[in-house]
């Protein structure tokens, strides 16, 4: 497997994030989002969205998926949750299933994924959503998510914070791009991470 | 399942979760031998505070223990058994979660229920189910099974006397037996539908033109998302849980709370009567008007029943100011939770003005039980606003 197939490899993007999370892996990963107070809450958690929501949805001719599963979701401190999707590539506007799932991510605002979750009322402050994808220039890899946060705006939806960190492959190095991140997760942002050499 | 060492929600959660699970793959394959997950949606009407609302189940005789904010297990008694879970799910209603048999948790439930002032159940009229049938078709698959139970007996439009049954204070789930018991002489429908939505949306309304009581739905199923099988709801506020997964459950129990939640702001709002100068009385009237005008027969049977009886199955008490041989006042109160109304009962209508501070759960419960005993087919306003656009569910956005 060459290092560009590796970073698209959702094996490898998942186990990239859970190596972020761990203080001492055994590998070269800074534990980045251990650092930032960060632990596995679940693990391909379903998260149904509430009847009402998805009605509103429907009636707004909006398609979501009533019943999403983000590859991780993470919980920090202060009742704030991280919820991290993994994509071998990003997507544009549309209405497959990327753009549905896409859509149920974004409305997990607080209270929404507090009701996802079967949690009481205030357990959950903030939400962030975390887009992983391997890194590519020929396009703005950021820009079909925000077109669908956008729609959802228009539609008077609320949505979650959201941005897209990006795997990118240099010489024998993997390097996390974060410009693609918003401010509210800049604490995670500008940090370098190696994988062992792959390769040659 | 086992509530004794359960000390967070999470682990509640889980239990019920998977408990529901294993639930659904035996009557999946036709073995179902332990009971399934069920929900009690009850009131709270004066909103009472965590130590108001502990005290109204100690007083009931059980002990209750906190988990969190809004959950906590309560445990008989006199069983000393754990028998559910019991969270304060949306301000002023509580949802009793238990996974005991059916026979034994309806009469607890019940018992509670009657035991304090503080809790009521819900009353889902067969015009809330109407709504609730309709949100289905237009958010389920056409193609999902869905299941209706119509009920509808005629208690005061009998050839028989007036017989014990009718002072019954039972809240009409009896299943009717024909083995060597007496059966009354009077129109009774007790009728199951299963089909797919579709053929049920298409079906029903000519169904309706045929028979009346066709408009009484007693229990409404929703199927159930991401499975098959789903959740059925009863009149009385009760839920079964038939799908295999109870976090899908306690979302369709969220989402008919609310809807009720809805209705019944809504219904005081507009219904509640109140001074706003001493000459200017405001506040809509409610009006059940009967499809068709009542015998004189039934509405004397009727009057008797109700008011002149202490059982009966309006929970109703007061003393009738006859007006005329087909007229009545009552200043009347529910007995359950000892709140006004007042009514002109005449064969055609029944006017109710509700003074405020009266729970506008007592309008639903006096709706649901006209329909269920004296007229399947009566027509409701509040003002000159039909009852369905009241229970009309609200979508709303993201807050």
């Amino acid at each position: 497997m060459t290092p560009e197939q590796l970073v698209r490899d959702p094996l490898y993007q998942i186990n990239a994030i859970l190596w972020m999370l761990t203080p001492s892996s055994g590998t070269s990963i800074e534990p980045v989002l251990y650092r930032a107070g960060y632990t596995v809450h679940q693990i391909e958690a379903e998260l149904r969205l509430p009847l009402r929501l998805a009605s509103a949805l429907r009636d707004a001719g909006i398609a979501a998926s009533s019943n999403v599963s983000p590859d991780l979701l993470l919980k920090g401190h202060e009742k704030e949750y991280l919820i991290v999707e993994c994509k071998a590539t990003m997507f544009g506007d549309g209405d497959d299933r990327s753009q549905r799932q896409a859509r149920s991510l974004l409305l997990q605002v607080p209270i929404v994924l507090g009701d996802c979750l079967s949690l009481q009322p205030g357990a959950v402050a903030k939400t962030h959503l975390l887009y992983l994808t391997a890194h590519d220039s020929n396009h703005d890899q950021l820009a079909g998510l925000a077109k669908l946060d956008g729609q959802l705006k228009k539609a008077k939806f609320s949505t979650t914070n959201h941005g897209l960190l990006k795997l990118r492959v240099t010489g024998s190095r993997v390097v996390i791009d974060s410009s693609g991140l918003p401010p509210a997760l800049q604490r995670v942002a500008g940090w370098r991470t190696r994988s062992p050499r792959v390769g040659g | 399942m086992e509530l004794a060492n359960v000390k967070t929600r999470e682990a509640a959660f889980e239990q019920l979760e998977g408990y529901s699970f294993e639930r659904k793959a035996e009557l999946d394959q036709n073995r179902s031998r332990t009971p399934l997950v069920k929900s009690y949606l009850l009131e709270d009407p004066e909103c009472a505070d965590d130590q108001e609302f502990l005290q109204a189940i100690r007083q009931a005789g059980h002990e209750i223990y906190r988990i969190d904010d809004t959950l906590f297990k309560i445990k008989d008694r006199a069983t000393k058994r754990y028998v559910g879970l019991v969270e304060r799910l949306i301000p002023r209603h509580p949802v009793i979660y238990s996974h005991e048999e059916a026979r034994f948790m309806d009469g607890w439930v019940h018992r509670l229920v009657n035991a304090t002032t503080h809790l009521d159940r819900l009353w889902i009229s067969g015009h809330a189910f109407e709504r609730l049938l309709e949100w289905n078709f237009e958010n389920k698959q056409p193609r999902r099974f869905g299941r209706l139970v119509f009920q509808h007996t005629s208690v005061f439009e009998t050839d028989s006397p007036l017989d014990q049954s009718i002072e019954s204070d039972g809240e009409g789930e009896a299943v009717l037996s024909d083995a060597d018991e007496y059966v009354p002489e009077r129109r009774t429908t007790r009728f199951t539908m299963v089909d797919r939505l579709e053929v049920l949306q298409a079906k029903l309304p000519k169904m309706r033109t045929l028979y009346a009581p066709l408009h009484v739905i007693a229990q409404l199923r929703f199927p159930a998302n991401g499975s098959t099988g789903g959740h059925d709801f009863y009149f009385n506020g009760k839920a079964t849980n038939r799908s295999s997964s109870f976090a899908d459950h306690r979302a369709h129990v969220k989402f008919v709370l609310e809807t009720y939640r809805n209705t019944i702001a809504k219904t005081e709002a507009d219904a509640w009567q109140h001074e706003e100068t001493a000459f200017n009385l405001t506040g809509a009237a409610v009006r059940l008007r009967f499809s068709e005008p009542l015998l004189q027969d039934t509405f004397e049977k009727f009057i008797t029943a109700t008011f002149q009886r202490r059982q009966n199955r309006f929970g109703l008490w007061g003393d009738p100011i006859v007006l005329g041989h087909s007229k009545v006042h009552v200043y009347a109160l529910d007995r359950h939770l000892w709140q006004q109304l007042f009514i002109e009962i005449t064969p055609q209508q029944m006017i109710v003005l509700i003074p405020r501070g009266t729970c506008g759960n007592s309008i639903h419960r006096l709706v649901t039980n006209v329909q269920q005993y004296l007229d399947p087919a009566v027509n409701v306003w509040i003002g000159d606003r039909p009852y369905s656009e009241y229970v009309n569910v609200q979508h709303g956005v993201t807050p």
